[in-house]
């Protein structure tokens, strides 16, 4: 037999490869927090004619007790307690810049929808990064190093909140995955379902953001491979922590041309920037955006082995 | 009869004479693949700041990320966010950055990190040199950086331990140190004779 038409004889009629028309996405850790109510939203420094906002702290509503007095004996004065956090706004950006020949060619995978959704996630990114580089300085701590996270650490940093007067709201925790695994090696191993792991709805995922695993103890679980490390990368420092121990503020950007800039999420700048004699568009996304340590008594560092 | 080439996964392919790289495949291996970090200076609380490490009591320090937008920082200077740490009472080691802190090119930017962290080319992992990073605590104090802890610093950090339910040989040795503390500060109270 001879002339069979064969596929590896067709080099002027076949591809080596074709492209497909679906995407995967590189693995990176996209969680991101949303708008969880344990951080504190300072607002926004627009028109304030500053970039940073400072939130005062009064000592009122409980914070000096009433004291006794004989029938007609002289009310002393009590002094009032104030101090105060301050949080700066910094610019936050992301480009992206292709050639004409690049755009031309592109199947649809390059398009400037797509450079929207990755200056979205960029942001999400940005922001998870900043707030979880928080969790490792808080001056409390608990767990102990190159040993895995326990239910035990998890109770202690519940307890010294309480011990802190900071357990007036829903605690959030952000652990690193590995010790998000440890806590649920613990509870799946060694309480005999005892205690109670919520596990995280569709719904309140949506709500609290992705990377919201359930609730424990009463405490919100947040996931993040974005947590740092501490004592020379031989532990993950995650944290515990209520409403005012992070405070986070914002700019909101202005749209001077909406043919070329769109705000997206009324938060992130997006625009486009022509380089005609290099045939190069750019499309650059800026965010402001700041994040600090508030009341530090509210936070608690869980440090346990990486 | 012209052959078809195969080609190799990543393997870079021409088209009209130009050579199509793989942005991917074109990352050197030889770098780790964590994500980019803020710089950090490292602080310690006098009271709180203290934990067992490697068998022995040492400062246990906090990483500040000081990165514009975090902390009080901006582009321009880093000087508000170091006083405010001050303010909070914390013992800043601000002026020796270059012991303790490096950075590492990773894909998207830089990592910083311990110098006592040696990062794995390709991976996300690390492996720490504890040696090294407990020996530096040692010299602190010693340098007069920090200063040692108080035996009331002691004495909350045994309460934290036995609330966690620590390991017996870490209590024994925090247990050991108090002992062997100056009591006299414990015996005298602060409050005012009635």
């Amino acid at each position: 037999m001879a002339g069979e038409i064969l596929y590896s004889g067709l080099g002027d009629l076949r591809l080596a490869e074709t492209l497909s028309t679906q995407f995967m996405l590189l693995l990176a850790d996209r969680n991101w927090l949303g708008n969880h109510p344990a951080l504190f939203d300072a607002g926004d420094v627009s028109g304030t004619g500053s970039t940073v906002v400072k939130i005062p702290q009064i000592g009122l509503d409980g914070y000096d007790a009433a004291a006794s007095a004989a029938e007609s004996g002289n009310s002393a004065n009590v002094a009032l307690t104030d101090t105060s956090t301050t949080v700066t706004v910094a610019r936050q950006t992301l480009a992206r810049e292709t050639s004409g020949l690049a755009q031309i060619t592109d199947p649809g995978f390059l398009t400037s929808p797509t450079w929207a959704n990755d200056a979205f996630g960029a942001m999400n990114a940005r922001m998870t990064n900043m707030i979880t580089a928080l969790m490792s300085g808080f001056s409390s701590s608990v767990g102990s190093t190159g040993v895995n996270l326990s239910v035990a650490n998890f109770l202690a940093a519940k307890a010294t909140l309480a011990v802190n007067n900071a357990l007036d709201s829903t605690p959030l925790a952000i652990l690193s995955s590995v010790q998000m695994a440890d806590l649920m090696a613990e509870l799946a191993t060694t309480s005999g379902g005892a205690v109670q792991f919520l596990q995280a709805t569709a719904d309140l995922v949506q709500a609290r953001g992705i990377g919201f695993q359930g609730q424990f103890l009463g405490v919100d679980l947040f996931s993040s491979n974005r947590v740092p490390t501490a004592n020379a990368g031989a532990d993950f420092a995650g944290g515990m922590f209520t409403r005012g121990a992070v405070v986070t503020a914002f700019g909101t950007p202005f749209v001077e041309d909406p043919t070329q800039q769109v705000a997206i999420a009324g938060r992130i700048l997006f625009e486009r920037d022509r380089t005609a004699r290099t045939d190069l568009t750019a499309y650059v996304s800026h965010f402001y955006y700041g994040v600090a340590e508030g009341q530090d008594l509210r936070g608690v560092a869980i440090v346990t082995d990486a | 009869m012209a052959r078809l080439k195969e080609s190799a996964g990543n393997a870079p392919t021409t088209a009209g004479g130009v050579n199509l790289g793989s942005t991917e495949a074109a990352k050197p291996a030889s770098i780790s693949t964590r994500i980019p970090t803020a710089p950090f200076v490292l602080t310690q609380h006098p009271q709180l700041g203290w934990y067992v490490f490697e068998g022995k009591i040492r400062p246990d320090l906090r990483r500040k990320a000081l990165d514009p937008g975090t902390n009080g920082a901006t582009l321009h200077s880093k000087a508000a966010a170091l006083v405010a740490f001050r303010e909070k009472g914390l013992s800043v080691l601000d002026n020796i950055t270059a012991e303790y802190l490096v950075r590492s090119e990773v894909p998207g930017g830089a990592h910083h990190h311990f110098r006592w962290e040696r990062l794995i080319p390709g991976t996300t992992a690390s492996r720490p040199d504890l040696d090294g990073y407990g020996a530096w605590l040692d010299t602190l104090v010693a340098r007069g950086h920090l200063r040692p802890p108080t035996p009331d610093a002691l004495y909350g950090l045994l309460g934290k331990l036995q609330r966690e339910n620590a390991k017996p040989e870490v209590i024994a040795v925090v247990e050991a140190a108090l002992a062997e503390a100056d009591v006299q500060a414990l015996a005298v109270g602060d409050g005012v004779t009635l």
